[in-house]
C-alpha cells in the first residue's frame, strides 16, 4: 500500500522539455528516491541490531556456579543458556570420573539422553570432530546440563558411563549404530535397531549420502 | 538373541514376536526360563525403524512437521508440540495466548485417547477383552472432538510454530461441555467393572512391583514413574504454555505394582478432563498464529520437553541458520520405559509377562523412530 500511495505522490515533469532532458530529469529523481530508500533501511538495520543487543540476556544458575568451583579442570564453557539449562562442554578422557561426582555430589540421577553429533558442517566447529553429548536432570530440580564431548573424527572412542548410569545402556549403543562412535567397556556394544549387514555405513554422519544407502547394491 | 551355548539344560527360550497379540508393536523379546520363572529377558528391535532423525535432517522445518507425527501416532500432537516449542524457542517468538490454550486442549485430548487406547490393550493382554471394545467406544467422542478442531483423526500436524493452523471451530466449546461429563461419567463407570473385577484385582496387585529406588535409576517414564511414588510431571516441572494458570494434580500412586499402573492412568483422564474445562472457561479471543517469516532460518542450540501421554518427550535441536535443521535427537519416553522391562521382568512368572508389558503401554513406532 506505501509504495502505491508514494507513486501517486510522485510529481509530474514540468513541461515543455525535451526528450534527452526529460529523461536526465527522471534520473535525477530515481536516485533521490533510492538513497532515501537506503537511508530508512540504514536506520532499521540499526534500530534492530539495537534490539537484539538488548534481548542477549544473561542468566545465572546455582548449578553453574557449583560446577565453576568444582570441575577447574574437566570442564570448560559452562554457560547458562536458559534459566534451566546448563551446558558446558568435558574432558573426553574424564568423562568417567565427571559423571560419577555429577551423580553423587550434585543429585543429578536423572540421565536423559546419551546421542552424538557429527561435526563436519557444522558452522564453527572442528570438521574432524563428533560431539557425544549428554542430557543430566534430576528428579527433584528442573535444570538440565548438556555435557559435550569433543572427540576425533580418525579415532572416535570415549569411555563408557554405564557403570554409572544404568540407562546408558541402549543410548549409547543406539549412537554407536548411527555414528561408529565406540563406548569403550560396553558390555555388549552391538545394533539396536539397524541389522548386523548395516554396521559400518554409520548412517547418521554427515557424509552419509543417503539412508538407506543406495550405494549398497548388495541387499 | 540369545547365544544358545549358555542356556543350560534346566532352561529354555522362548520368543514372543516380532508378531505376536500381546505385543504393542513390533519387536522381539527372547525370555530364558526356568520351570515357569523368567530369568533373563532380551529385546530386539528395529522392525519399525523409520530413521527420522535423518528424514529431519533433510526437510524444511515446516515440512518436518508431518514427520513429527509418525514418530508415534497416538501422541502426534505433543511430538508437533515439542518441535513447534524448539523453534520458537531458537527464533524468540512468543506464542498468543489464544493458541496456547488452544495447544493445551490438544495435547490433553491427545493424552486422552492415548491412554485410553493403552488401557483398553492392557485389559486385552490380560484377557478382558470387551474392556477394550468398552474403551474404544469412549474414544470415539474424543477422536470426534480432535476432529473437528484439527480435521484428522490421527496424523494431525495441526500445530505450526507461533501458533496453530486454525482457530477453534464456532460451537467447539458447547458441544466440547457437553460431551466431557458424559464421557467422564462412561470411562468412570468402566473403571469400576475392571477394578471391582477379582480375576483383575488377582493378576494385577503385587505383580511386576517396580520401586522407587529403581524406577529413579532406570529412568522410566510418565505414569510408570509416578506410579511408583515419584511426583514428577513435566507440566508441572517445567511447565509451558499456560499450564502455569491451570489447576490440576499430579496423580502418584505408591504400590508400583501393575494396578497402580493402570489406576494412575484412569485419574489422568479425569485430571485431563479438568484441565480442558478450565481451559473452554478461561480462553481469551485473539489471534492463533504469530507472524513469522515464510522461510524459518533459526540458529543455536536448544532442548526442549513436554509431558507426551507416555512420558517426558524431548526434542535436542542443533540449527545452523539454513532453511534445514542440522541435527535433531529425538528422546522419546516409550523408549526409556521399554529398556526398563529386562529388570522388572526378572523373576516373574510367564503368564504375568502380557499384564506388565501392557501396563508399560509401550510403543514400537516411537523407540525404533
Amino acid at each position: 500500500m506505501a509504495e502505491k500511495e508514494e507513486k501517486k505522490k510522485r510529481e509530474k515533469p514540468p513541461e515543455g522539455l525535451s526528450k534527452e532532458e526529460l529523461k536526465e530529469w527522471a534520473r535525477k529523481k530515481a536516485e533521490e528516491r533510492r538513497k532515501l530508500r537506503e537511508a530508512k533501511k540504514g536506520e532499521e538495520k540499526e534500530t534492530k541490531e539495537k534490539e537484539t543487543k538488548k534481548e542477549k540476556k544473561v542468566y545465572t544458575n546455582p548449578l553453574a556456579d557449583r560446577l565453576r568451583e568444582r570441575f577447574k579442570e574437566e570442564l570448560s564453557d559452562i554457560s547458562v543458556d536458559d534459566p534451566l539449562r546448563v551446558s558446558a562442554f568435558v574432558d573426553p578422557t574424564k568423562v568417567k570420573e565427571v559423571m560419577k561426582i555429577l551423580k553423587e555430589e550434585f543429585g543429578l540421577d536423572h540421565l536423559m539422553d546419551v546421542s552424538g553429533v557429527d561435526a563436519l558442517k557444522l558452522k564453527g566447529a572442528d570438521p574432524n570432530t563428533f560431539w557425544v553429548v549428554y542430557h543430566l536432570t534430576s528428579h527433584d530440580n528442573p535444570t538440565i546440563l548438556t555435557l559435550k564431548a569433543v572427540i576425533p573424527r580418525d579415532n572416535p572412542q570415549i569411555d563408557s558411563i554405564i557403570d554409572i548410569y544404568w540407562n546408558a545402556n541402549w543410548y549409547e549403543r543406539e549412537t554407536f549404530e548411527f555414528f561408529g562412535i565406540i563406548f569403550n567397556g560396553h558390555p555388549k556394544l552391538k545394533a539396536l535397531f539397524l541389522s548386523d549387514e548395516d554396521i559400518g555405513q554409520w548412517p547418521l554422519r554427515k557424509d552419509s549420502p543417503a539412508y538407506p544407502n543406495p550405494n549398497n547394491t548388495q541387499r | 538373541m540369545m547365544p544358545m551355548d549358555e542356556i543350560k539344560d534346566s532352561e529354555m527360550i522362548v520368543h514372543l514376536g516380532p508378531q505376536h497379540p500381546i505385543l504393542a508393536g513390533p519387536f522381539m523379546l527372547d525370555l530364558r526360563l526356568e520351570g515357569e520363572t523368567v530369568k533373563e529377558a532380551e529385546f530386539t528391535l528395529g522392525y519399525g525403524h523409520k530413521g527420522v532423525e535423518k528424514i529431519l535432517e533433510d526437510r524444511m522445518y515446516i515440512s518436518c512437521i508431518p514427520v513429527t507425527d509418525r514418530i508415534c501416532y497416538l501422541a502426534s500432537l505433543s511430538n508437533n508440540e515439542v518441535f513447534c516449542n524448539c523453534i520458537e524457542k531458537l527464533l524468540d517468538v512468543e506464542v498468543p495466548e489464544r493458541a496456547q490454550y488452544i495447544r493445551v486442549i490438544l495435547m490433553e485430548l491427545s493424552r486422552i485417547q492415548s491412554h485410553l487406547i493403552g488401557l483398553g490393550e492392557f485389559a486385552e493382554f490380560i484377557g478382558f477383552m470387551s474392556m477394550f471394545m468398552f474403551l474404544v467406544r469412549e474414544r470415539e467422542d474424543i477422536l470426534t472432538l480432535l476432529e473437528m478442531i484439527t480435521g484428522a483423526r490421527l496424523t494431525h500436524s495441526f500445530v505450526r510454530p507461533g501458533g496453530v493452523r486454525l482457530d477453534l471451530p464456532e460451537n467447539f466449546k458447547e458441544k466440547a461441555l457437553k460431551i466431557l461429563p458424559d464421557f467422564e461419567k462412561r470411562v468412570r463407570e468402566d473403571q469400576e467393572t475392571l477394578e471391582s473385577d477379582e480375576i483383575y484385582i488377582e493378576r494385577t496387585e503385587g505383580v511386576g512391583v517396580v520401586p522407587t529406588s529403581l524406577a529413579k535409576e532406570v529412568g522410566v517414564a510418565g505414569p510408570v514413574l509416578r506410579a511408583s511414588g515419584v511426583n514428577y510431571d513435566i507440566r508441572r516441572v517445567e511447565p509451558t504454555l499456560v499450564y502455569k494458570d491451570l489447576d490440576f494434580k499430579v496423580i502418584t500412586a505408591t504400590a508400583g505394582d501393575t494396578f497402580a499402573r493402570a489406576h494412575c492412568r484412569f485419574e489422568e483422564i479425569y485430571e485431563s478432563i479438568y484441565i480442558i474445562q478450565q481451559c473452554l472457561d478461561q480462553i481469551p479471543s485473539g489471534e492463533v498464529r504469530a507472524k513469522l517469516p515464510k522461510t524459518l532460518k533459526p540458529e543455536g542450540e536448544v532442548y526442549c520437553r513436554v509431558e507426551d501421554p507416555r512420558g517426558e518427550m524431548a526434542f535436542y535441536m542443533i540449527a545452523d541458520g539454513s532453511p534445514k535443521p542440522y541435527r535433531v535427537r529425538i528422546r522419546g519416553p516409550a523408549y526409556a520405559t521399554l529398556q526398563a522391562l529386562p529388570p522388572v521382568l526378572e523373576g516373574v512368572y510367564v503368564a504375568d509377562v502380557p499384564a506388565i508389558i501392557g501396563s508399560m503401554d509401550g510403543c514400537t513406532s516411537e523407540v525404533d523412530r
